[in-house]
């Protein structure tokens, strides 16, 4: 869901881009515009196709699916223990896969806001990367559950107003003659031991 | 006016579980009968690079009078989730215990003392770990 949202926040932030670009190019070659606007209005139409063109992707990659989910096998997981998750992937055809990863990263952030001034602050405290076998060829319906390591000395998840420590994972399926697909998902690390 | 005691506290407490402390007066200094009460705060100070904030537990009021030598215990439960003491680059999270003597016409003496809070083991087996 957040990665639908995700790509319909691209397409609505580069389709603009796309119109004033194409406006100025359209006043550059059809009016008496100069160089000034062929330049301006290309710029804003590379920016404008680009933004829109990766949601686009997604939106199209995701519709290939009669179903796309990963799930967390658990309300939270502790710490020094493993987390499942459940990826389904199910093609409406067949498709090629040239390879597939998941990443679980772990991340420390901090919001100063005083006034007018706003600065916010992350560091990566964790990242873990593993390929994830999948067939080459995906016809019907792909059950797959991965199992992420889960470090002791990770702070447990935490989300207050200005701070907060967030764990998610993320899986990215290189599809061949398609646009690639991510998803990902929060996690909840408990605080506590395995 | 000073009216001397001490807060006592385990150094380490794990999530979920109970935080048992105590106030101690251990003179008989002057002063000490004009306590009308005991102020305890718990709370974790979330702070470093940004907007700082707390997370209170109480306050517990414990009323007198006292009289020295007194021991006076209180307890406060630790969420479940935490959140634990860190250290961080940019978020530090900090447990602390405040004690303030409540006393009628006079500056309020306080004392904060810091603990730490863990995970806490969990009672499941069977759960594959991790080196």
């Amino acid at each position: 869901m957040a990665r639908q949202a995700s790509a319909a926040f691209q397409i609505a932030f580069g389709t603009p881009f796309v119109v004033l670009g194409g406006i100025c190019l359209a006043g550059a070659i059809f009016g008496d515009g100069g160089a000034l606007n062929v330049v301006g209005g290309s710029l804003l139409l590379l920016l404008g196709v680009g933004a829109a063109g990766a949601g686009v992707g997604q939106l199209m990659a995701r519709g290939a699916f009669s179903q796309l989910t990963l799930e967390p096998l658990g309300r939270s997981f502790p710490l020094g223990g493993v987390a499942r998750v459940r990826l389904v992937l199910e093609p409406k055809k067949p498709m090629d896969v040239n390879g597939a990863s998941i990443v679980f990263k772990t991340i420390e952030k901090a919001v100063y806001s005083a006034g007018t001034d706003s600065r916010t602050y992350t560091d990566t405290l964790h990242e873990w990367t593993e390929a994830i076998a999948l067939p080459s060829r995906l016809v019907g319906r792909i059950d797959h559950v991965i199992e992420i390591p889960i470090p002791r000395r990770l702070p447990p998840t935490f989300a207050g107003r200005h701070n907060s420590f967030i764990s998610s994972c993320e899986v990215h399926v290189d599809l061949a003659n398609w646009p690639d697909l991510d998803l990902n998902r929060e996690l909840v690390i408990a605080a506590e031991y395995a | 006016m000073q009216v001397p005691f001490e807060i006592e506290l385990p150094g380490l407490v794990a999530a979920g579980s109970e935080l048992e402390g105590r106030v101690l007066f251990l003179e008989d200094a002057p002063g000490l009968e004009k306590v009308r009460a005991v102020k305890i705060v718990c709370d974790a100070r979330v702070h470093g690079s940004g907007s700082e904030e707390t997370i209170a537990l109480g306050p517990l009021a414990i009323h007198g009078p006292f009289s020295a030598p007194a021991k006076v215990p209180f307890q406060f439960v630790i969420p479940r989730k935490g959140p634990t003491s860190y250290e961080g680059r940019y978020v530090k999270i900090t447990w602390r215990v405040t004690v303030t003597l409540d006393i009628p016409w006079a500056i309020d003496p306080k004392q904060t003392v810091e603990f730490q809070v863990v995970p806490r083991p969990a009672k499941s087996s069977g759960v594959r770990q991790v080196s």
